[in-house]
């Protein structure tokens, strides 16, 4: 190999070189985890204090690890392929429960798709609409009964 | 093989580790893209010894599982065998696409073109940004990317079944990786069919082209089948995704933002290379990665025919093509500066 072959080698060395710094960026930004560890901890509770396949009303994210690890459901979260209505259920949980300001809307919301919990993590939640934070409506206790809590996630019984 | 060639594939490999060495970076394993849905019904599989069917766990159950299940039944396998938890066994199959993608693209790229251009293609594999995004995450996107160059070399080297085996598999792994599989079989078929009748080769169609044909046969056979069998019916484009149109447009700077400067520039001087007859023998490798590169270039744009869905998903199929191709730009590019600078020196030595 000669010289000019070397410097072509060189330039195209140069150009790998900033792919493969954008490429570790974005895997960086994919391999995040989301969930928190408070919310890995608090699937003790749910195994030791529910039956497979119970309901949580969740987002998404929250809804895939309840149901990867404990195999009980979240109201969000899985293959949407062949969910009918997919689009208002996701609707419904982001506005009419997680961001919702009137406790017995959001409680009779719940109940319609089935849930006996809520799930509400203390980050900002994706139900497929936005990420942003959870009303406090889940302060409730008429409505929403505090069955478990950490740093990170609190657990409601839907009333 | 030259034990340079051996080296070199050995750097290729420890670069794909390193950088799929970012799925330890956090406390936990990734979540994004859906990881943890395949392990609910691995984690089913293992505890009750049947898959759950007739009732997926998603969106709060009761609906068919309709998604092909074989990354979820290698996972339960390998929780089942070894007694490790879901979250390592997860990130120790991201470690496990580290080195199938290297090696198949040395495979595959070495059957197209040649030793030297399987190994840089092993090498261009981890600067596709794209390609780490997906096999960074136990998907199975990601083991159907990393299986996809392997399947590609069986579909056009290997026996009639083999490719058939591979055309099955990968059809259960994932279902885009199905779609390109069989897209790339079609092409195949139709090219090598069109060159058989232009050319008047007798028969029009040879074995490989046969091959390729039962390949698509095959895959799209597997695939309704298993809608059939999951859902009663066969609506398989009555999904969500069609319905919705879940996809963004793609346009250049995407493209070269998923893809790379380097496998981009590359690839377009390999298929100038092609083009420009520099390479001597022609058979059914240039038509193959024409294949991977039109099938790709079609699903990126499928929006443009009415379909729209998953336009920008699917670059990183395109990607598998461009990869190959870029490697043999390379060492075309190497061939070419050292034939320059011969004839250069040779004709100042006249000129003296």
């Amino acid at each position: 190999m000669r010289w000019l072959a070397l410097l072509a080698l060189c330039a195209v060395a140069y150009l790998a070189y900033l792919d493969m710094g954008h490429a570790m960026a974005q895997g960086k930004l994919w391999v995040r985890p989301i969930i928190l560890k408070g919310e890995i901890d608090a699937l003790s509770w749910v195994r030791e204090n529910t039956p497979e396949r119970t309901v949580f009303v969740t987002d998404i994210v929250a809804g895939e690890m309840i149901m990867g690890y404990t195999l009980r459901e979240g109201v969000l979260g899985g293959d949407w392929a062949v969910i009918p209505n997919v689009l208002k259920r996701m609707s419904d949980v982001q506005y009419g429960i997680y961001n919702s300001s009137d406790a017995d809307a959001a409680c009779a919301m719940a109940k319609e798709y089935g849930a006996k919990y809520v799930w509400v993590p203390e980050r900002d939640i994706f139900a497929g609409y936005e990420w942003n934070w959870h009303s406090d409506v889940f302060n409730d206790a008429r409505r929403f009964r505090r069955v478990f809590g950490n740093d990170d996630v609190t657990i409601y019984e839907v009333m | 093989m030259d034990r340079r060639v051996m080296l070199l594939l050995l750097a290729a490999t420890a670069l794909s580790v390193y950088t799929h060495s970012l799925v330890f970076s956090e406390w936990h394993a990734p979540t994004f893209g859906n990881t943890l849905i395949h392990v609910a019904s691995a984690h089913h599989l293992v505890e009750h010894g049947y898959y759950p069917l007739e009732n997926d766990y998603s969106y709060g159950g009761g609906i068919p599982n309709l998604y092909v299940p074989a990354y979820r039944f290698a996972l339960a396998e390998a929780v089942f065998l070894t007694g490790a938890d879901y979250e390592i066994i997860s990130r120790l199959f991201v470690m496990a696409f580290a080195l199938l993608v290297p090696l198949g693209f040395f495979v595959l790229g070495r059957a197209v073109f040649g030793e030297w251009e399987g190994v840089a293609a092993a090498f261009l594999a981890s600067f596709v940004s794209d390609m780490l995004v997906y096999t960074v995450r136990p998907l199975p996107q990601g083991l159907g990317l990393a299986l996809l160059p392997l399947a590609f070399y069986l579909l056009l080297r290997g026996t009639r079944r083999q490719a058939l085996g591979a055309s099955f598999a990968i059809v259960l792994v994932n279902q885009e990786v199905g779609v390109f599989f069989v897209g790339v079989a079609a092409a195949f078929f139709a090219f090598k069919a069109a060159e058989g009748y232009l050319s008047r080769r007798s028969p029009a169609i040879d074995e490989r082209a046969e091959t390729a044909l039962y390949c698509v046969l095959a895959g799209v056979l597997t695939y309704v089948a298993w809608h059939f069998f999951v859902m009663g019916n066969f609506g398989v484009f009555g999904l969500i995704q069609f319905a919705q149109h879940e996809g963004n447009v793609v346009g250049f700077t995407l493209l070269l933002t998923a893809t790379g400067g380097a496998v981009l520039a590359l690839s377009a001087v390999g298929l100038a290379s092609l083009a420009g007859g520099l390479r001597k023998k022609r058979g059914d490798a240039e038509l193959f990665v024409l294949a991977m590169v039109a099938v790709g270039l079609f699903a990126i744009k499928n929006d443009a025919f009415g379909i729209g869905v998953f336009m920008d998903r699917f670059i990183v199929f395109l990607d598998i093509g461009l990869i190959v191709l870029a490697g043999f730009g390379l060492v075309a590019l190497v061939r070419v500066c050292d034939g320059i600078q011969d004839r250069a020196l040779n004709a100042v030595k006249r000129q003296n």
